[in-house]
């Protein structure tokens, strides 16, 4: 809003169905602003529905998987060697069998000769067709060799290729889901739900811990001030929830994650509210 | 000067609510349910090497500790170095090794064998912190091996939770592997059982004083069922109520100076109250009806019992002063063997429900009723373990019953007794 | 002024660091820290031993003897009311009571396995009373007759069933010797 100079607010001031027409709107303008601001009708006392919060992608698992279309690099040095055993002995065979096939061709044709001068015209016809039928045996298995040749020579091909590949992947291979890298999948791009996941994954408590009954009614608040390399800044148990055990917990999820694998996109000031209603509607 | 104030009040309108209010998340439950454990075997301190003492040791606390449902553990194929250095201080163990299996706690310890003499030293550490958190040396013989390692796990629950575990303690049990039902005597994990009893007849109901020094029971040996008390410790037994007709059931108060027991000399099974000598006390319960098996609250102020007073076998609150009695159950058509639990909330019993008995718990006020057992078979006769934790019943779901503890919530049920006998009547000792 | 003013500033400061240099990192643990259990001295209880060390003497179990003449009764579960078939049988026993006044009887009760054994005791020892009440009802003699219940504990018939069960609901007349 403009400052408005000193006259022009004179001469407004002289006007004098201003005044009462500046009062209606003021007064337009408070109700306006009552209408929002008040709580008319109890919303933000009434009780929420319990919101649970049901983590199918961030699993607390020992060993998080990135996101990577292929397993773990501890199988790979594994995997390469097993491939190349089993590569070598089909390469040999394929080697073997047109040396065996050339040696039985020219004991086929002197008996065919025998044959031959022994008998008159009907009996070449069936000796060529003989022939011709073992021929084509012949073409037909040495075909099917030089096409399982070529499919074990791709096979070593995309062997070697995948080695390759993996031997110059810069991925760091223990980089748990959702990184920026653009392996991981799109919930992990939410900063604050990823924070909130790992802040749970690091949160171990048992329900024996506590007395059964007060499951349902703990509940603590702590505020935590992240930097945006994702270091803990400082953290304050805003509100313990007078429960010894249940406050230890806390602080010792909170001093598990005190360092976020990922960084930030800025600075991050979070109150987390912890409580068991999920434990307990799930134990019920 | 108004037309100012009214700009200015204006603008204040005019501005965005710009709140900083810091972002707010709930996290509504754990992402573990379990402390994850790292337990070490315990190493030999300088001394010699005993595997037998050190996987006794270890297989008594990892039961324990399993049966308490608070932790994970660790396997120990990943356990590294550290697992084989003796670590009494917080100074000689390598915390980030732990920190990066995953543990958040971790229990060391040594033992020094000297001959028949035997030091334990236990320690309980916090990975996450850094520090000890408690540690206890145990000094005895070989022979003390599981009684060393229970108490180190009752400290270790204490430690934990506050309150102290109940592995130390005993359970006593009516078993018929001699051929006749006498009273036996058992750890809490069924190992080392003793017989208590030779009276070559019928023994049922066990139960123990509150201070844990005697023990009463129902033995046929004269020929009715009439009430005995042993003493633990020298195994001196005396007839305490025998009364024509029955003289069974018999609970002793919270305060040691009354007996609440069942006695049919009236021409009706009925609650009596007796003293230590056996005289009648008080009458609890007057009706034409079956009264029986009553269990005191812990504020010795009020009986729970079963009653069929009103048609079928339901359970009755009875306040030993005035008088009042209050039904409990209102649900199933058959609900016997209540046994109040120490906290003094609710009681335990069971319910026939279509032929078969399970346990449940009850608010004492009648309300919240939670099923434990869901078969096969009969799970009947619960008794609390004296912190509330557990609970130890007799289930007959391979045939021959067989005594049975789970936790209060029904989880984490194991067998104590052999099937080859009949094992019941559970009882649950007070602290040892 | 100024050196005065000097002096209470640094006599604050001291106080204020004096006070700090109480607070000091966690003190080691040292083997005195830890608490010690002597476990060898603990009591243990008393196995039972053959002599029986306490201050009853045994009584020699007395044998009783089936009695031919005297019939069982039959109840139904969770009952102790006498039907009309038990009535009959009781009233033979009855008979045989009067005309041989001089025998003593004890009156069994006894249930199916089923049902919690202490409410089971509690129920054939109320059988046990109803056949012995009825009996006297019929003018037998109460010196004739005394009541014990087994519970559950003695079943005549094994099995699961409801045959098994139905005739282990029972009260039974033995003779005491």
């Amino acid at each position: 809003m403009s400052v408005v100079p000193l006259r022009q607010i004179n001469d407004f001031h002289k006007d004098p169905k201003f005044g009462r027409l500046l009062l209606v709107s003021l007064v337009v303008h408070g109700l306006i602003w009552a209408a929002f601001a008040g709580d008319w009708f109890g919303y933000s006392t009434r009780p929420k529905p319990p919101v649970y919060y049901v983590d199918l992608i961030h699993k607390p698992v020992l060993n998080p998987q990135a996101g990577r279309p292929d397993p773990r690099p501890s199988k790979k040095p594994q995997a390469a060697p097993v491939k190349k055993s089993v590569a070598t002995p089909v390469a040999p065979k394929a080697v073997t069998k047109p040396e065996v096939k050339p040696l039985t061709k020219p004991e086929v044709k002197p008996l065919a000769k025998p044959v031959k001068t022994a008998k008159s015209k009907p009996v070449p016809k069936p000796d060529q067709r003989q022939e011709k039928q073992v021929q084509s045996a012949i073409d037909e298995i040495r075909q099917r060799q030089t096409r399982e040749a070529e499919r074990d020579a791709l096979k070593d091909k995309l062997a070697k290729l995948r080695e390759s590949v993996g031997a110059a992947a810069t991925i760091p291979a223990d980089v748990p889901v959702g990184m920026p890298d653009g392996t991981g999948d799109e919930v992990g791009v939410s900063a604050l739900a990823f924070v909130q996941a790992f802040i749970q994954q690091n949160w171990a408590l048992s329900p024996y811990l506590l007395d059964q009954s007060r499951l349902a009614n703990i509940e603590a608040k702590a505020k935590l001030v992240y930097a945006a390399d994702g270091r803990l800044k400082s953290f304050r148990i805003e509100n313990p929830s007078g429960n010894p055990q249940f406050d230890d917990s806390l602080k010792k999820a909170i001093i598990k994650s005190q360092q976020l694998p990922q960084p930030l996109p800025k600075d991050l000031e979070l109150v987390v509210i912890f409580n068991l209603k999920e434990m307990a509607a799930t134990r019920r | 000067m108004l037309l100012r104030w009214l700009v200015a009040v204006l603008l204040c309108l005019a501005l965005p609510h710009t709140v900083l209010a810091a972002t707010e998340i709930e996290i509504s439950s754990p992402g573990e349910q379990s402390i994850p454990l790292g337990l070490t075997k315990f190493l030999p301190d300088q001394g010699v090497r005993s595997d037998r003492i050190a996987d006794e040791f270890d297989e008594v606390l990892v039961a324990d500790l399993d049966l308490s449902g608070l932790f994970r553990f660790v396997d120990p194929q990943s356990f590294l170095d550290d697992a084989d250095r003796i670590g009494l201080f917080s100074t000689q163990v390598n915390f980030p090794q732990w920190r990066l299996l995953g543990a958040e706690t971790l229990i060391k310890g040594t033992y020094h064998l000297d001959g028949d003499n035997l030091v334990v030293e236990g320690r309980l550490f916090d990975v996450v912190n850094r520090r000890l958190l408690t540690g206890r040396r145990y000094v005895g013989q070989s022979k003390d091996v599981r009684r060393m390692a229970h108490a180190f796990a009752d400290l270790i629950l204490k430690e934990l939770t506050g309150e102290e575990g109940p592995f130390s303690s005993r359970i006593a049990y009516i078993s018929n592997q001699t051929g006749d039902k006498e009273l036996w005597l058992m750890d809490v994990d069924g190992k080392r059982p003793l017989r208590l009893t030779n009276h070559r007849s019928i023994v049922l109901n066990p139960d123990f004083s509150p201070r844990g020094k005697e023990i009463l029971f129902t033995s046929y040996r004269a020929n009715n069922p009439d009430l005995y008390r042993k003493e633990i410790y020298t195994g001196k037994e005396a007839k305490l109520s025998y009364k024509p007709g029955l003289n069974v059931a018999g609970r002793m108060s919270p305060d040691e100076r009354e007996v609440a027991l069942t006695l049919s000399k009236d021409g009706n099974p009925e609650i009596y109250l007796i003293s230590t000598s056996g005289r009648i006390r008080k009458r609890i319960t007057e009706n034409w009806g079956i009264d029986s098996d009553p269990s005191w609250s812990p504020d010795g102020e009020k009986i729970t019992f079963v009653s069929n007073r009103q048609g079928n076998p339901h359970l009755f609150i009875a306040d030993i002063f005035t008088g009042k009695t209050v039904r409990l159950t209102t649900r199933g058509k058959y609900n016997a063997t209540p046994a109040w639990g120490p906290k003094g909330d609710r009681i335990a019993f069971t319910r026939q429900e279509g032929g078969r008995f399970d346990i449940y718990t009850i608010k004492t006020d009648g309300t919240d009723e939670r099923r434990l057992t869901f078969g096969p078979g009969n799970s009947e006769h619960p008794r609390w373990s004296p912190d509330g934790r557990f609970i130890i019943y007799s289930w007959d779901k391979d045939g021959n019953r067989a005594i049975y503890v789970m936790r209060a919530d029904g989880t984490g049920s194991r067998r104590l007794t052999s099937l080859e006998s009949d094992s019941r009547h559970p009882a649950w000792s007070p602290r040892w | 002024m100024k050196a005065i003013q000097f002096i209470k500033v640094s006599l604050v400061v001291l106080f204020l660091v004096s006070g700090m240099i109480g607070c000091s990192t966690t003190p080691p643990v040292s083997q005195d820290t830890v608490g010690q259990s002597d476990m060898s001295q603990q009591a243990d209880a008393k196995a039972a031993t053959g002599v029986t060390e306490d201050t009853m003497k045994e009584e020699t179990v007395p044998t009783h003897a089936h009695m031919a003449n005297m019939e069982n009764i039959y109840f139904d579960f969770d009952q102790f009311t006498l039907s009309a078939e038990a009535r009959k049988t009781l009233a033979d026993n009855a008979m045989y009571l009067k005309t041989n006044s001089g025998t003593k009887v004890v009156v069994e009760g006894h249930c199916d396995e089923r049902g919690s054994d202490e409410y089971n005791l509690a129920l054939g020892e109320s059988r046990a009373l109803a056949a012995k009440n009825y009996l006297v009802s019929l003018g037998v003699s109460a010196k004739q007759l005394s009541v014990i219940s087994y519970g559950e504990e003695k079943p005549a018939v094994m099995g699961a069933n409801e045959a098994a069960w139905a005739k282990n609901r029972r009260a039974e007349f033995k003779a005491v010797h």
